[in-house]
């Protein structure tokens, strides 16, 4: 099966490979594995104040396919608010790839691992308000 | 269902690929389980050995050269047994593969292409054990590397071994909990494929 040539700049240049503090109350974590393939991802999302995503790292141990879906998801999340990250779909993922019927599954992955993200950082958020008895300042946007 | 054999009328015993009696290879049954095509009970707890010894017997009996005179319809079936025997041996001799086949029966698909996994502490592990190999890696650590493929072992064991619990009697009646093993065989295996890969590819150097 041949990849297509924009697989193939993400798998040979993958864009924010790395990892944040996952202890940051600012900083979202999405960690989903696939068991068919032993693919195992996890993305990072930065949000800032204004609700808007600064920065995201991923790390990929899987297939091709699947750290090209996850590289592209950390390009395409940056400068995006949390509502707008989660409209991500892995349709617009594997078009953008040209992934074939076999590698759909590695796009599913990246859009379930940037939901992750979003609810983790959200998760963190509530319980931060509620155990400031809801003076916390909201990054959170409207939803 | 043909329960005699096509040539002498006798009963046919499991494995049903011979009549026992007069020794003609009958038609082939698409619709056996693998473990019915070997003539072994459906279970986890499988010898690895007799099933081997089983399916190399059966092999002999259905080799080609015994039909080269034979018509075609029975070198046709000879082949599809042996074609299904194969099949057999290679699911049925891999704890993982034969979990997954015992757990299929019952309709529980634990690692197809769509499940996911969103277990923390499991891809957590997973996570860790691929960073530290790269690390190894990247460090030229054979002793390293031969240390993580023992723990990996170890640990691929231990879910084995709480499969052969979940799976004593069948159907399995805790089906979630031996999925999830399933899984987290599924990871340790392809890791521990990857580990070796690593220390080819790092004795190469």
């Amino acid at each position: 099966m041949a990849y297509s040539e924009k697989v193939i700049d993400h798998y040979e240049n993958p864009r924010n490979v790395g990892a944040m503090n996952k202890e940051d109350g600012g900083v979202g974590t999405g960690m989903v594995g696939a068991p068919a393939c032993g693919d195992v991802m996890r993305l990072q999302i930065k949000v800032n104040a204004q609700g808007i995503i600064e920065d995201a790292k991923f790390k990929t141990y899987g297939c091709g396919s699947a750290i090209a879906s996850s590289s592209l998801v950390t390009e395409w999340v940056k400068g995006k608010t949390l509502d707008e990250a989660m409209t991500i779909k892995n349709s617009h993922i594997a078009e953008e790839l040209e992934l074939p019927p076999v590698k759909i599954h590695c796009s599913v992955l990246a859009e379930d691992a940037i939901k992750a993200a979003v609810e983790d950082y959200r998760s963190k958020q509530g319980a931060a308000q509620s155990s400031q008895g809801g003076e916390a300042v909201s990054a959170q946007v409207a939803h | 269902m043909p329960n005699s054999c096509i040539q002498c009328g006798a009963e046919l015993n499991f494995p049903p690929a011979f009549c026992h009696a007069c020794g003609t290879v009958q038609p082939f049954r698409p619709e056996l389980s693998l473990f019915e095509v070997v003539g072994l009970p459906a279970s986890f707890a499988l010898d690895p050995q007799t099933l081997r010894q089983r399916v190399l017997d059966l092999q002999k009996m259905l080799h080609p050269d015994r039909f080269a005179h034979a018509d075609g319809t029975a070198r046709r079936y000879s082949l599809e047994w042996s074609t299904r025997l194969n099949e057999a041996l290679a699911i049925l001799r891999d704890p993982l593969k034969r979990a997954d086949y015992l757990l299929q029966a019952q309709g529980v698909d634990a690692l197809g292409e769509n499940v996911k996994v969103a277990d923390p502490a499991l891809l957590m592990s997973q996570m860790m054990y691929r960073e530290r190999l790269e690390d190894l890696v990247a460090a030229k650590d054979q002793q390293g590397l031969e240390d993580l493929r023992t723990e990996v072992d170890a640990a691929a064991n231990a879910a084995v071994e709480k499969l052969g619990i979940l799976l004593k009697t069948l159907p399995c009646s805790q089906s979630d909990a031996a999925a999830a093993l399933l899984r987290e065989l599924q990871f340790l295996d392809k890791l521990q494929d990857e580990i070796d890969r690593s220390e080819e590819s790092s004795q190469n150097l």
